[in-house]
Formats: C-alpha cells, sequence, structure tokens
C-alpha cells in the first residue's frame, strides 16, 4: 500500500472521523444506536453504500456535465440504498425492521454525498474505493462505540452480553431519545481530550 | 441547446440503469421474502393446527384471515393479520388463534415504536398477557392489560386493535357459538 | 378537524421531528448558532417540506402504486426533493430579491436535510390522505423550526459563558440538546392518533 493510500483510508477512521471530528451525518448516528448491534447494522450498511456509491462516481465522473452532478449523485446513492433495502429485508428481517425508516434515510446521509461531491468525483476508482472503505468504517467504528456506550449504560450489555453484572440498575434514559444527544456529547468531549493527548488535533 | 440535450440525456440514461438493475435486484428480493411468509405461515400452521388440510384467506375490513380447516372440514382456527396503530405510526402484527378463539400467539412486523418504550409490547409482560385472551375478555388497559408507563400510546393502541379484531374474529368465526369463560 | 389538530400538535411537540425523532439532525447543529438564521432555516424548510408531501403523495399514489413500482420509492423521492428545492430556488431568485436574500443560502442545504424525505416516507407508511400528509408535514416543519430557535437561544446564551474546553461547540450543543429533549418527553402520551 503506497503511502498516499494509506493516508486515505486512516482519514476517514481518524483524523477526518465522520462523527466525532466532522459531525456529518448524525440522524442514523442518534436514532440507531441504542443497541450496538443495530449501531453496527447501520454502520456496515452506510459502509456498503458509501465504498459502492464512490466506486460508480468516480467511475463516470468524465461523463456527467457538471451542472446536473448533484442530481446524478442522488440517484446512483439512492440505487444502492434501494439495494441494500431490499437485501436487508430479504435476508436480515431483524435487523431491517429495528433499522425501519433510516435505511431509506442513508441516501440522505451528508458522509455520502459529501464524500461524492469532495473526492469520488475528482479522483481515480481504486482510490475513491479506498476513500469509501475508509470513511465507511470510521462511520461504523463511532457508531458501534456510541451503540455499545448507550447499551451499557442503558440497559446494562453490549452485543446482548451482561457486562454490569445483576446489581446494575439500569440508567434507562441512554436507551431513550434524550441519552442518544447527551451521551453524542460525551463522547465527543472525550474524542477531543484524546486527540489532544496523542497530538493529533 | 446542445448543453441541456446531454444533460437530459446523461441524467435519463442514470435513472433508466438506476430503475434497471433496481427492477432485477427486486424480482431476486421479492421472491425471498415471498418464500419466508409462505414458510412462516406452513411453520405456524403445522405448530398449532398439526390436523390442517384446507386454508382459506379472506379479508374482513382490514383484518386478514387464514382459516384453517382439517380433513373433515372441522374448522381449526385462524392465522389472523392487523395493524395496530402505535405511538409512531402503524404496529402490523400476527395473530394465532384457535377455534375456541383464544390467542394462542403473537408476532410482529417491522414498526417505529421507540426502544425501552413502546418497544415493551414486543415483550413480557404484555406477550404472556395478550397469549390465553378469548373475545369473552375484556381486553382492556388496567384490567387485564397492564399499562407500561411512558408508552400510553403504544399499549393503548394495541388493546383497541385487539378488541377490534377479537370481535371481527368473533363474529365470522364464533357465530352462535357458546364461549368459554364467559 | 379534531384529527389534523391532533396531527399538528403530534408533530409539533409529542414528537418533534428533531428531539424525539432525529430527523434534521445536521443543519440543527449547523445553523443553530443565532436565532434569525435559525427562523430563516425553518421558514425554507417549512415551505419546502410542504411542497414536497404534496408532491411526493401524489406521486405515490397516482405513479408508483398503479405501476406497482413501490420498490422505486427512495430514487423517486429523493429526486423530486431535488428538483423541488432547484424549482423553488430559481422561483425565489426571479419573484423576490427579498425572500432571496433571506432563505437563499439555506436552501441548497435542504436536499440532503433528512426531514424531508423523512416526512415523505412517513406519510406513506403511516397511511394519511393528502390533506392529512400536508397537515403533519406543516407540523413536523414547525417543530422543526421550534427545536431549531429554542436551541440558537440557549446557545446564543451559551457563547457568554466559560464550557470545559473539550465540550466546546459540538459537545455542549448536544448536550444542551439532549436535555431539551428530556423536556419535550414530558409531552408524551398527550396525544394518541
Amino acid at each position: 500500500m503506497s503511502s498516499k493510500t494509506a493516508t486515505i483510508f486512516t482519514r476517514g477512521i481518524l483524523t477526518e472521523n465522520p462523527v466525532f471530528r466532522l459531525l456529518l451525518g448524525l440522524c442514523p448516528v442518534l436514532a440507531v444506536t441504542a443497541w450496538a448491534d443495530s449501531a453496527f447494522g447501520m454502520g456496515v450498511s452506510t459502509l456498503a453504500v458509501l465504498t459502492a456509491s464512490n466506486i460508480v462516481i468516480s467511475s463516470i465522473r468524465k461523463f456527467i456535465p457538471v451542472k446536473i452532478r448533484i442530481p446524478c449523485f442522488i440517484v446512483v446513492i439512492a440505487t444502492f440504498v434501494t439495494i441494500v433495502d431490499m437485501v436487508l429485508g430479504a435476508y436480515f428481517e431483524a435487523l431491517h425492521a429495528e433499522l425501519g425508516v433510516f435505511i431509506p434515510l442513508i441516501v440522505v446521509n451528508c458522509v455520502i454525498l459529501g464524500r461524492a461531491e469532495a473526492f469520488a468525483s475528482k479522483n481515480g476508482v481504486f482510490h475513491a474505493a479506498v476513500d469509501g472503505l475508509g470513511m465507511g468504517l470510521g462511520f461504523t467504528l463511532s457508531l458501534t462505540i456510541l451503540g455499545a456506550f448507550r447499551e451499557l449504560l442503558g440497559a446494562g450489555t453490549v452485543f446482548g452480553q451482561n457486562i454490569m453484572g445483576a446489581a446494575f440498575e439500569p440508567i434507562q434514559l441512554f436507551a431513550l431519545p434524550p441519552g442518544a444527544f447527551i451521551a453524542l456529547g460525551l463522547l465527543i468531549a472525550l474524542v477531543n481530550i484524546l486527540y489532544k493527548k496523542i497530538g493529533l488535533e | 441547446m446542445k448543453d441541456i440535450l446531454k444533460m437530459a440525456l446523461t441524467l435519463m440514461l442514470i435513472t433508466a440503469a438506476s430503475a434497471a438493475s433496481l427492477s432485477y435486484v427486486h424480482g431476486l428480493t421479492s421472491d425471498v421474502v415471498a418464500l419466508r411468509e409462505a414458510e412462516k405461515t406452513r411453520q405456524a400452521i403445522s405448530e398449532y393446527f398439526p390436523a390442517a388440510e384446507t386454508v382459506e384467506e379472506e379479508t374482513v375490513e382490514g383484518v386478514g384471515f387464514k382459516a384453517v380447516y382439517d380433513e373433515g372440514g372441522v374448522f381449526l382456527g385462524v392465522l389472523a393479520e392487523a395493524r395496530a396503530r402505535g405511538y409512531a405510526g402503524p404496529i402490523p402484527y400476527q395473530l394465532v388463534i384457535d377455534s375456541q378463539g383464544e390467542i394462542k400467539e403473537i408476532t410482529y412486523g417491522a414498526n417505529e415504536e421507540t426502544v425501552g418504550i413502546g418497544k415493551q409490547i414486543e415483550e413480557e409482560p404484555f406477550v404472556s398477557q395478550v397469549i390465553g385472551l378469548t373475545p369473552a375478555d375484556p381486553i382492556e388497559l388496567n384490567t387485564d392489560i397492564d399499562l407500561v408507563s411512558g408508552a400510553t400510546e403504544s399499549f393503548a393502541g394495541m388493546a383497541r386493535s385487539l378488541r377490534d379484531t377479537m370481535d371481527k374474529f368473533a363474529a365470522r368465526f364464533l357465530d352462535g357459538q357458546e364461549v368459554e369463560g364467559s | 378537524m379534531g384529527n389534523l389538530l391532533a396531527i399538528i400538535l403530534l408533530a409539533v411537540l409529542v414528537d418533534n421531528f428533531v428531539l424525539i425523532r432525529f430527523f434534521g439532525i445536521c443543519p440543527f447543529l449547523g445553523v443553530s448558532r443565532k436565532v434569525d438564521t435559525s427562523l430563516g432555516m425553518g421558514m425554507a424548510v417549512t415551505f419546502v417540506m410542504t411542497m414536497a408531501s404534496l408532491v411526493t403523495w401524489l406521486i405515490y399514489h397516482f405513479l408508483l402504486v398503479p405501476f406497482e413500482l413501490e420498490y422505486l420509492r427512495t430514487v423517486a423521492f429523493i429526486l423530486v426533493i431535488a428538483s423541488l428545492v432547484q424549482l423553488v430556488e430559481m422561483v425565489v431568485q426571479k419573484v423576490s430579491p427579498a425572500l432571496n436574500r433571506a432563505l437563499g443560502i439555506f436552501l441548497p442545504l435542504i436536499t440532503t436535510n433528512c426531514a424531508v424525505l423523512a416526512l415523505a416516507i412517513l406519510n406513506i407508511q403511516n397511511d394519511f390522505n393528502l390533506l392529512q400528509s400536508i397537515v403533519y408535514a406543516f407540523g413536523a416543519a414547525i417543530g422543526f423550526t421550534l427545536a431549531l430557535v429554542l436551541i440558537a437561544g440557549m446557545r446564543e446564551r451559551l457563547e457568554l459563558v466559560t464550557v470545559p474546553k473539550p465540550f466546546r461547540g459540538s459537545g455542549i450543543a448536544l448536550i444542551t440538546a439532549g436535555i431539551l429533549s428530556i423536556a419535550f418527553m414530558g409531552f408524551r402520551g398527550m396525544i394518541a392518533l
């Protein structure tokens, strides 16, 4: 892996992490992270759409007139989102039911259109794919961390495994909508402190 | 002019490609979904009505019934499909009801109820309170169905819809029969 | 009529789009620093949402359902919303320079505001008729504006106090939103459809 490829890949996970650093695509981040497994499922679905749409948009970028690039990007993204929606509905029924309306809403996740506009429409297919994977992984990782954090406090479990023991009384607030805002606020502050410590600021 | 033509053509091409690939994937996945639904029905029937021979489908004012009969045409029970109004949109659910009108099983379809609040309709104690209900029961909040605080809409919606489904079931299938326990 | 009023109250308070359902969070954090920009964004969203719910409802029930193309819903809706936003932008530019100054910079952001697409989909899922859809859209947009303005008011105050460094900016805004969301949870149980 050349150093440029490596930079593109790690950027999405660390320095330009879409959730903790750029605060992009927060609707699903807040809505489906009451449990670690639905958060992870949403992360992987977004990763798939992001990588696929980055590849397609990069490969057709030379044929698209600049003026109508946004509608074109949106159609490509919406196509992959619908495919993910149908595949989840057919093979992962429980996850499909849990994510509900937030699956079609992947279309308007600003991370995806943002990467299409800022990166895929200006770079080659390989780098666009790497960028999609990196950003997608960064997104998945952040969602899973937030989901695990909320599930741990809100139910005493992580991925359904009891961690806190029987004596722990769950703080139900963290499973509810207000808990999503508060947990994300806390984690962002924590990430700010961590980044300062290791000098990534 | 040429520019506009090119733009329209490009957008149309992309949309057409999108529609084509989606209808292809839809063809594949809708079969899987249909098969899975059929399999679920078959399993529910073989679990609760092992003597089943024929199944007749009908709809009574928005509630779907699959009536199950044995070899001799004796009525065994139904699989009912209905939608309750929850806190955040519809809650589709399925019931298995035996020939005496007793609810044997409840399962839910995709809904948007809030995790930790409304979603408790899918958990205990609600599920075991529903199982065993008959049309003769009141099916009311705070009598035979406990309300979970904060989740009034979801539980009230379910109770209303269950009452309605049981009434339609009783009117259609229990006509003239004595309901036990009434 | 009572039903329509219930839908509005539900959308504005009980089921607030931003604070309870998490739709439209990006503009919520992005433009909620000042009360007047929040109002501008809220007005633009109200306009587009009401229009979008009208058009998407018609397209779904008169185009997609008759041809059994329901699975093209997401693609069709987002295309409609994107074109609608573009159209509104052009019309506003031509017709009213004043309105353009007020709303102009917010309009392009609305295409990727998930509240608009969410609303179009929820209208279908809730089996709303045309009138109910439009009323729900209006209510949801008012709820969005309300949340935005409330948060902006609080953030203007937050500028004047010393916030611990790691929480500055988004961190404290999110926690404030969380507390506001707790307040909105108090409306639960007020209305059932």
